[in-house]
């Protein structure tokens, strides 16, 4: 844990041996974590059987 | 005759009825390829000999009496990221395909049937990540109005060329906005047409769920003519529709009045005060022309933005990871810093945004468009930028600066709804451009309104090339 008591950032596996210098890595985790507050709140509303394949049907069902 | 001002149906015709020889149109526009070039950067290569044979042959299939297709001896040029046989498109990038292509894209297969002539491979921006016409690896690319002004990306030099009067018609692609934005900044028109109804079979994909190929030009009937050839299923795009196609060409002077446009005024107050008078404008002339205004509202439109970001950015860090962990220096600082994003969004918010799509998008059916056919949107926020003001690199302000610009295309992207950008009249401002966003495979209807529109407010091209 950081002093401030928040988690340090762990550099993902996909990233290894690319170098993020800190100033950048300090715009990206807010940034994905305001995404992640979209993701989570649009998650909240969605059913369960909710499926990615419901865009092509919505799509598609257009004039039908 | 003015070969630049002309469109690629009139450039057909002209040819056809041998008013003028495919040889001489094609050097015409190989010759003003270059004075662009030279200013605005907008080519990466350019097929000379190859088109000028091609004319030659268009010519003689003509004198002998052939029959010829409908782009028969039209010069074309197309962005840099479809696959041509024998050749390796540049992706404006320094990261590339090993080897040759082994065929050509469908869709300049489909083109090149038709008689059209490829004459250059042009300017986009680093692997189509980015909405400016900044590039860090093969050079900013430049307004043709203005110099010092962005021409929009990421499909800039098919923009730039087409205002230009080097071609009446290039293909580009979108994901983000990447063939609205440029349109809009250099004064033409483009149709990001409904996700699924262009193949993107070898073509260089961004983020597969969102990426749509689509046509630039400076007169719609070009737009129509062209997704006339291009749209419908291809086998080796297995998302492709298999709808049918209409005749987009022959329904464009279809009536539009009574088409309801919806007008979202809270959205649209967010853009630049400039930006909303002329959006205004551009809504009187389409009501002079037989739409009725509606009000309508976009629910969430950040949420639209945000689901659609996590779609481009972890698609994008699957993509090009492996070549980030090898190559990174490799990459442009901007497009470097953007691509780190994905990786670190959670795998749950990903599939989240790909579960919530067929929702959102019936819901945004349903309430938005459920007393409109389409609605009305500014394609850039604000006034055209200078290459400078938004010249941010990789740097703290990158995110923040992009936003801003695809303020108002990404959503289209996410919910796979076609939008039809339109130059606003130019008077004496910057180019700019609106979007008239359609319902799923409204394109017909779409084209038509923007006929409906250029009556009044014709094409132009930049003269002085």
């Amino acid at each position: 844990m950081a002093e401030n008591g928040t988690q340090s950032p762990t550099m993902p596996k996909s990233l290894e041996g690319h170098t993020i210098p800190q100033e950048r890595l300090d715009v990206i985790l807010p940034f994905v974590t305001a995404l992640s507050e979209t993701a989570v709140r649009i998650g909240d509303t969605l059913p369960l059987e909710a499926d990615p394949a419901d865009f092509i049907r919505v799509l598609e069902s257009e004039g039908e | 005759m003015d070969l630049k001002t002309l469109s690629a149906v009139e450039l057909a015709e002209a040819i056809r009825t041998r008013k003028v020889s495919s040889v001489e149109v094609v050097q015409d526009a190989l010759n003003r390829l270059k004075a662009v070039h030279e200013k605005c950067n907008a080519v990466v290569s350019t097929d000379t000999e190859e088109a000028l044979a091609a004319a030659k042959e268009i010519d003689a299939a003509i004198a002998s009496g052939a029959q010829v297709g409908p782009l028969a001896g039209v010069p074309l040029a197309h962005k840099d990221m479809f696959d041509r046989a024998g050749k390796i498109p540049s992706w404006g990038a320094r990261i590339r395909r090993e080897k040759p292509c082994n065929e050509d894209n469908p869709l300049l297969a489909r083109l090149k049937a038709a008689g059209s002539i490829q004459i250059a491979a042009l300017h986009m921006t680093e692997f189509a990540f980015g909405p400016t016409g900044h590039n860090y690896v093969i050079g900013h690319a430049r307004n043709p109005w203005d110099l010092s002004r962005i021409p929009g990306g990421s499909s800039s030099g098919s923009a730039i060329c087409v205002a230009a009067g080097v071609v009446p018609a290039a293909l580009g692609s979108d994901t983000a906005g990447s063939l609205r934005l440029p349109a809009a900044a250099c004064n033409v028109t483009s149709l990001k047409p409904t996700w699924s109804r262009v193949s993107r079979a070898g073509a260089m994909p961004l983020s597969p769920s969102l990426d749509c190929v689509g046509p630039i030009a400076r007169d719609v009937r070009d737009l129509a003519l062209i997704m006339s050839l291009i749209a419908g299923h291809d086998p080796r795009d297995g998302s492709s529709s298999r709808r049918p196609v209409p005749d987009y060409l022959g329904l464009i002077d279809q009536p539009v009045d009574g088409i309801r446009i919806g007008v979202d005024e809270r959205l649209i107050g967010e853009a630049h005060p400039e930006v909303q008078q002329r959006l205004e404008g551009a809504m009187k002339i389409l009501e002079r022309a037989g739409a009725k205004r509606v009000s309508v509202r976009f629910q969430d439109w950040r949420a639209l933005d945000h689901m659609g970001q996590i779609l481009q950015l972890c698609e994008v860090a699957s993509e090009h990871g492996p070549y980030l962990r090898k190559r990174g220096a490799d990459y442009g600082p901007q497009v470097r810093a953007r691509m780190e994003f994905g990786h670190f969004i959670p795998g749950s918010d990903y599939v989240t945004a790909l579960r919530a799509r067929g929702t959102i998008l019936s819901r945004v059916l349903t309430e938005t468009f459920g007393n409109c056919d389409m609605v009305i949107l500014p394609t850039l926020a604000d006034p055209l930028p200078t290459i400078d003001e938004l010249d941010v690199g990789g740097g703290p302000q990158l995110m923040n600066a992009i936003g801003r610009v695809i303020l108002y295309t990404r959503p289209a992207n996410y919910l796979g709804l076609p939008a039809l950008t339109l130059p606003y009249p130019r008077e004496s401002y910057l180019p700019n451009g609106f979007q008239i966003v359609g319902r799923p495979f409204d394109e017909a209807r779409m084209l038509a309104v923007g006929r409906a529109y250029q009556k009044e407010v014709p094409g132009e091209v930049v003269h002085g090339w």
